[in-house]
């Protein structure tokens, strides 16, 4: 889709992050450069958890379990973090001034799952009422809606959720809006728990966890790393961002969405190439612009190989030379919110010219790519594509250039 | 595509709900002023409940799907594609609703829980019985993004494909995204809406301890009013650019002319009328209308104390004067409160009424209540010539989308 000229231009103006390698931008940014994970044996507790069980996960280590009997959901407290961080970056005063021109579009794969495990708790293993605050905890609206309400913000506010494209359908969304002037300024971004203890089992039934460890493109790659965390950006007007003299991470210039439309589980290297065509054409740019691709590649056999396949066409005889990672490698898999915080590192790298890394692994003789080193090196060029692709099909990439 | 703004149009639409399966049995209750709402007895797990609900009635699942498809969709998601199903059919697409190019079609729904009947069945066994071994279609079947991922593979609609959640007003807000992706020529058309099955007793529980739940039925803005009705269903509608509608002499219902979407940010639980005010200037704004353009709107009326309290001091705010002379009806009075789907559900209630010219009433109206004195066409339906509607939706939280249609569009 090639967008009309009359769009405005956005810029990302704040950025805010909460994750297993990180709680605040600069801890999250030196994780990233220094390549180091924050997987590890994680052993959930809480009466809505029957069983002992520990698993492999990336959880946020900063930010503990809520006493308060009248707090939101987990998801929803995490958001709460990277939102504060980011809007004061971008300026409180300036989005006070604009509120009602202000939207909230944050996107959330399970929302308030836990909240659903602990008030079915009550209902069916004490077979006792609900807590009150049941109905507010599980909605997935309450994380746009808290959000508003923390910043006074009361322009457009809702919440999407695709999967593990989320974030990256929110982000794109909120982008819509503000080219086509339904919001001056946005927040937006995606948020995400670690699974309630159904939702857990869930994914162990689906044979996607990986026991040892989330391997991107490695030839001994076994599957996903559940994490979970939180990732906002400001996005605002670029001419408003100029004018008022905001520091400028990066301008987001594309965005593509498809839908494989063709199964629920089996990934597709078609869909994925017309969501990355789609998002270049959208920008305006040849694939041989593109620094750096920020890979959805969740570290499953099936996942990482239709992705290599999709890039290998999209970029043709470039497919060898651009650098491509994929930090779930190290903060995780944050399904809804992970689109959000791997656009933040490519904004990071973009902005100061470094390729986010990814540890070394055993290669795949199948997957020809240009592979990010475990060691910073530089990102030479001014453009980031972030790939995002949801279970059940739904694709979002984004394209970002750095101002 | 390019260039831009788009007009956009309403040219298919479909419902499922508690007033019957499809459009033609639901508008024959709507126009009847028929109640649905029925004392509703749930059961989990040896615990029960009986309590004013309405579901889907007339219902069959068995002659929509086959058993295999069964078993990976949950009631939400069978409702939203059934009501594709006949607005796509509707609008005169046939069943694969791209009319040429796949990726010009995008899928667009809304929903608050969605599979929320798989996740009451599994945690009951997991929690009352710590059965812990379940199937793991599990996934598919709880995951709010079910209902846009099954009907973009039946349709074979590879354009974006995503669902909005806001509670109460998901289908709406969803509405709003899809008109924002045809009005710029992002995609041709849009099959969008939404769709709830909350009618259990897990979620009649958490109702209960939110102590918002009508203990007898549904009467909005009436003296008496006790409280929401929990019920089932999906409305879909099929917009397209006009010039889309007008190459296939496609018929219009309306053209949806703008949107308006606010937040309170004041209180989780308790309205407040500037969020809403807000949000219906900002749709009549972008629709290039007036308050006295306004003939009908489609409420919100939960019928909750506050909430028709809180959205009758909205109206008046914007429209002043005006606000005596508008009709105003809550067909929630009638089919109950589907959440992520009533939106839907309305929309389609609110596009039959300006095809018939008639406003469908607010039933279980027993007199005016104080503070909400305006005209909601108690109890019997009324002839009205409505050349331009609102559909509100409210959610919990303070999240606000309102529609603004105009009937009469120029094809020529």
């Amino acid at each position: 889709m090639k967008t009309p000229l009359t769009a405005r231009r956005v810029a990302i103006t704040g950025i805010g992050a909460v994750s297993a390698i990180g709680v605040g931008i600069a801890r999250f940014r030196d994780s990233l450069r220094a390549c180091r994970s924050g997987i590890e044996t994680f052993a959930p507790r809480g009466e809505a958890w029957p069983e002992v069980t520990s698993y492999l996960a990336a959880p946020v280590k900063d930010i503990g379990e809520s006493e308060d009997p009248l707090a939101l959901d987990r998801f929803t407290q995490l958001a709460l973090v990277a939102a504060r961080e980011a809007i004061r970056d971008a300026g409180e005063e300036m989005i006070r001034e604009r509120s009602a021109r202000t939207a909230v579009v944050v996107g959330s794969a399970a929302g308030g799952e836990r909240s659903h495990d602990a008030a079915s708790h009550r209902v069916f293993a004490r077979r006792s009422a609900p807590h009150p605050m049941t109905i507010l905890r599980t909605m997935m609206g309450q994380v746009s809606s808290a959000v508003s309400m923390a910043h006074g913000i009361t322009g457009p506010a809702f919440t999407m959720t695709s999967a593990c494209a989320s974030s990256a359908h929110a982000i794109g969304h909120a982008f819509r809006m503000l080219q086509f002037g339904m919001a001056d300024v946005a927040v937006t971004g995606g948020a995400e728990a670690l699974p309630s203890f159904a939702a857990y089992r869930a994914w162990q039934l689906m044979r996607v966890l990986s026991p040892d460890g989330c391997r991107p493109f490695a030839a001994d790659r076994n599957g996903i790393v559940l994490g979970e965390g939180a990732g906002i950006l400001v996005l605002e007007a670029l001419d408003n961002a100029r004018a008022r003299g905001a520091r400028i991470y990066a301008e987001v210039v594309g965005f593509g969405m498809s839908s494989d439309a063709k199964s629920w589980v089996v990934p597709d290297a078609e869909g994925m190439v017309r969501c990355m065509r789609d998002a270049l054409d959208d920008a305006g740019i040849d694939p041989s612009a593109v620094a750096y691709v920020n890979a959805h590649a969740t570290g499953t056999p099936r996942g990482d190989a239709a992705e290599a396949v999709a890039l290998a066409c999209v970029f043709e005889g470039d497919a060898a030379r651009v650098p491509v990672s994929s930090t779930k490698a190290l903060h995780g898999h944050a399904l809804g919110a992970s689109a959000a915080l791997e656009a933040i590192a490519a904004v990071l790298g973009l902005g100061e010219e470094w390729i986010p890394p990814m540890p070394a692994t055993s290669r795949d003789p199948d997957i020809a790519l240009n592979l990010a080193a475990a060691e910073v090196e530089p990102l030479r060029g001014e453009f980031a594509l972030s790939n995002s692709f949801g279970f059940g099909g739904a694709n979002a990439a984004l394209v970002l250039r750095r101002i | 595509m390019s260039g831009g703004p788009h007009r956009v149009v309403i040219t298919g639409v479909g419902s499922v709900s508690s007033l019957g399966v499809g459009c033609e049995a639901f508008w024959s209750s709507l126009s009847e002023g028929v109640c649905a709402i029925r004392p509703t007895r749930v059961e989990r797990d040896g615990l029960e409940a009986t309590f004013p609900a309405a579901r889907v009635s007339g219902y069959d699942p068995l002659q929509h799907f086959t058993g295999d498809e069964l078993l990976l969709r949950d009631p939400f998601a069978q409702f939203a594609i059934v009501a594709a199903r006949e607005a796509i059919a509707d609008a005169g697409l046939g069943p694969a609703a791209t009319d040429g190019d796949p990726s010009q079609t995008a899928v667009i729904l809304g929903s608050g829980g969605g599979g929320e009947h798989a996740r009451e069945e599994s945690a009951a066994r997991m929690f009352g019985h710590r059965k812990l071994r379940f199937s793991p279609a599990l996934v598919p079947k709880t995951n709010l993004q079910a209902s846009v991922g099954f009907l973009s593979i039946e349709i074979g609609a590879t354009g974006p494909s995503f669902v909005v959640s806001t509670g109460c007003a998901a289908a709406t807000h969803a509405v709003a995204q899809a008109f924002l992706l045809v009005r710029h020529g992002l995609v041709t058309r849009a099959i969008t809406g939404g769709s709830e099955s909350p009618v259990m007793l897990s979620i009649l529980q958490a109702f209960l301890a939110a102590q918002v739940l009508s203990s007898t039925t549904c009467r909005p803005f009436s003296r008496d009013r006790d409280g929401m009705v929990l019920a089932d269903g999906a409305g879909v509608i099929v917009l397209e650019t006009l010039e889309s509608a007008r190459a296939r002499g496609a018929h219009v219902y309306a053209e949806l002319a703008g949107v308006g979407m606010s937040a309170d940010a004041s209180s989780a639980v308790h309205p407040h009328e500037r969020g809403p005010a807000q949000a219906i200037c900002v749709a009549l704004k972008d629709a290039g209308l007036n308050p006295a353009d306004v003939d009908y709107i489609n409420a919100h009326g939960t019928g909750t104390l506050i909430n028709d309290r809180v959205e009758t001091r909205a109206v008046k705010d914007v429209f002043g004067a005006e606000a005596q002379r508008l009709a105003i009806t809550s067909t929630k009075s009638m089919h109950g409160h589907a959440f992520g789907g009533a939106g839907g559900i309305e929309l389609v209630a609110t596009l039959l009424a300006m095809k018939h010219g008639v406003v469908p009433p607010t039933v279980n109206y027993l007199g005016q209540d104080g503070e909400c004195d305006l005209d909601y066409v108690p109890n019997t339906a009324r002839g009205l010539d409505i050349r331009v509607a609102l559909k509100q939706s409210f959610a919990f939280g303070g999240l606000n989308a309102v529609l603004a249609l105009k009937r009469d569009v120029d094809l020529s």
